[in-house]
């Protein structure tokens, strides 16, 4: 090499874009050449100069408008003041499923229903896969800790059973469960925890998440976190999804059924579109929900 | 919030306006906001859009703080989003003359501009660092920004600007050597005679 290095070529070398042989040329020629050397010494000073250059103080006025439209918004949580009314939930696509008083859940139509298919997950652990497997009958074999014996008939006929499932769900429709179907998706709503799974105890603490679940803070499910719960659930029906820690790190807790039972995924924060990341899985027990 | 014991992780302010605290976004802006502002208006070069940017940006990210998985830090997902609501304002301004855009002509310009002043003074030749990154072309502007200016590791930069390490180097050299023979304006303590150097130093 007989030229000079022009400065895009010595900024990348310094840089260490450049590697292998032409590296090595270049320090070569560097060590060399005065005229480079100092193009390269003034490369270095461009980014202390800039690197010295004193943070400008966001002005007063732009902060206060910033704080100003952050308190125009509304709280992301929908969670409302403590033991606030009896608020009957009804969705528009499951008006003939009251449900009334989910306390302390309390929460906007879509968690709801979130919340039924979700105690239908922890209450089960087999659907029948009938046609009325819907949060209906969840709901009711729930409240019966697993059996699958009552009929619609008898779980309207026990509109008042007492918690595990917090406030009773009035199932009088529960003969037009087809309505929901097994295959109507709730809207996804993600829940998050401050739970740290770990994989010897998962199954333990995923009995503790859900009665828990009360304190679960819940939240509109994200494009990126409806990509990876996608690919994580492929065809199993979604009931939860709950955003925590596993071993450590940030995980995402699918919990999922396809009919024979139900599954908890947890994936990893390379979970998306196109990858599963599933860094471990649960068989969730049945009659868990049981205090 | 409790104070107690330290200050809450940024990780769970976010948790904790997740979960409905109406407090918590707030804190977490008070404490990057300085960055995050310097980033938009050297970004943007323009107080007024580094404002909307920022706006833009924050709100972003108050809204979509479920997003936020934990595989990087909070402040470089702040940054993420603040950026890229940067680099949208540009590319919607890109359809718009301006002044400076960056290309040959205007690096010459202002060279000649400069050289005509004063060329033994010491502050008036001075280049204002604001203008000296507004001449770069806005993609390599905001690399040398979170780069040289603001300290962001290569990897963190790249992971703000979604590109690859290798491109975030190869932006910052190239900003750096467009740089080069302004560095006496910059620094403003040099005449200007002294500030020739090879641009382009093929003999």
């Amino acid at each position: 090499m007989n030229g000079h290095i022009d400065a895009d070529g010595i900024a990348e070398y310094r840089a260490g874009s450049i590697t292998g042989r032409r590296e090595q040329q270049i320090a070569a020629h560097l060590a060399m050449c005065a005229q480079c050397a100092s193009v390269s010494d003034r490369l270095a000073e461009v980014s202390l100069l800039l690197a010295a250059a004193p943070l400008p103080a966001v002005p007063d006025a732009v902060a206060a408008r910033l704080q100003a439209a952050f308190d125009a918004e509304s709280p992301l949580s929908s969670e409302q003041s403590p033991l606030s009314s009896e608020q009957t939930v009804v969705t528009p696509a499951r008006s003939r499923f009251r449900l009334p008083r989910l306390s302390p859940l309390r929460l906007l139509a879509p968690v709801a229903a979130l919340a039924v298919l979700a105690a239908g997950a922890f209450g089960l652990s087999h659907l029948d896969g009938s046609s009325a497997s819907g949060p209906a009958v969840a709901a009711g074999s729930a409240a019966e800790s697993g059996s699958s014996a009552a009929s619609g008939a008898e779980r309207a006929a026990a509109p008042e059973m007492s918690p595990p499932l917090e406030g009773s769900f009035a199932t009088g429709h529960a003969d037009e469960g087809q309505a929901i179907g097994p295959d109507a998706q709730p809207p996804l709503i993600a829940a998050s925890s401050t739970v740290d799974f770990q994989a010897d105890t998962l199954g333990k603490q995923m009995n503790a998440l859900f009665q828990d679940r009360a304190q679960l803070r819940t939240t509109q499910a994200t494009a990126s976190l409806k990509s990876c719960v996608r690919t994580v659930a492929g065809s199993k029906r979604v009931d939860l999804v709950v955003s925590a820690r596993y071993a450590g790190a940030p995980a995402t807790v699918v919990f999922v059924s396809d009919g024979s039972g139900y599954q908890a995924i947890v994936a990893g924060t390379h979970c998306s579109a196109t990858e599963r990341d599933i860094l471990a899985t649960a068989v969730v027990q049945s009659g868990i929900s049981t205090p | 919030m409790s104070p107690s014991t330290g200050p809450t992780p940024d990780a769970e302010l976010l948790r904790q306006h997740v979960g409905g605290d109406k407090e918590a976004f707030g804190e977490l802006f008070r404490r990057h906001r300085d960055r995050l502002w310097a980033v938009a208006l050297r970004t943007l070069g323009d107080p007024e859009e580094a404002a909307d940017a920022l706006q833009d940006g924050m709100l972003s990210a108050f809204r979509r703080a479920g997003d936020f998985r934990g595989d990087s830090a909070v402040t470089t997902w702040l940054h993420r989003i603040v950026v890229n609501a940067c680099l949208d304002r540009l590319r919607r301004r890109a359809a718009r003359p301006t002044a400076l855009t960056g290309d040959a002509e205007a690096l010459d310009v202002l060279a000649m501009q400069s050289s005509e002043e004063d060329p033994g003074g010491v502050s008036a030749t001075r280049l204002d660092v604001d203008a000296a990154l507004h001449m770069l072309p806005p993609p390599q502007r905001a690399a040398l920004v979170l780069v040289d200016m603001l300290g962001f590791s290569v990897a963190d930069a790249a992971e703000i600007l979604d590109i690859s390490p290798g491109t975030v180097k190869s932006r910052c050299a190239r900003s750096r050597a467009r740089l080069v023979p302004y560095l006496d304006h910059l620094r403003g303590n040099r005449t200007a005679s002294e500030s020739v150097s090879p641009k382009r130093g093929d003999a």
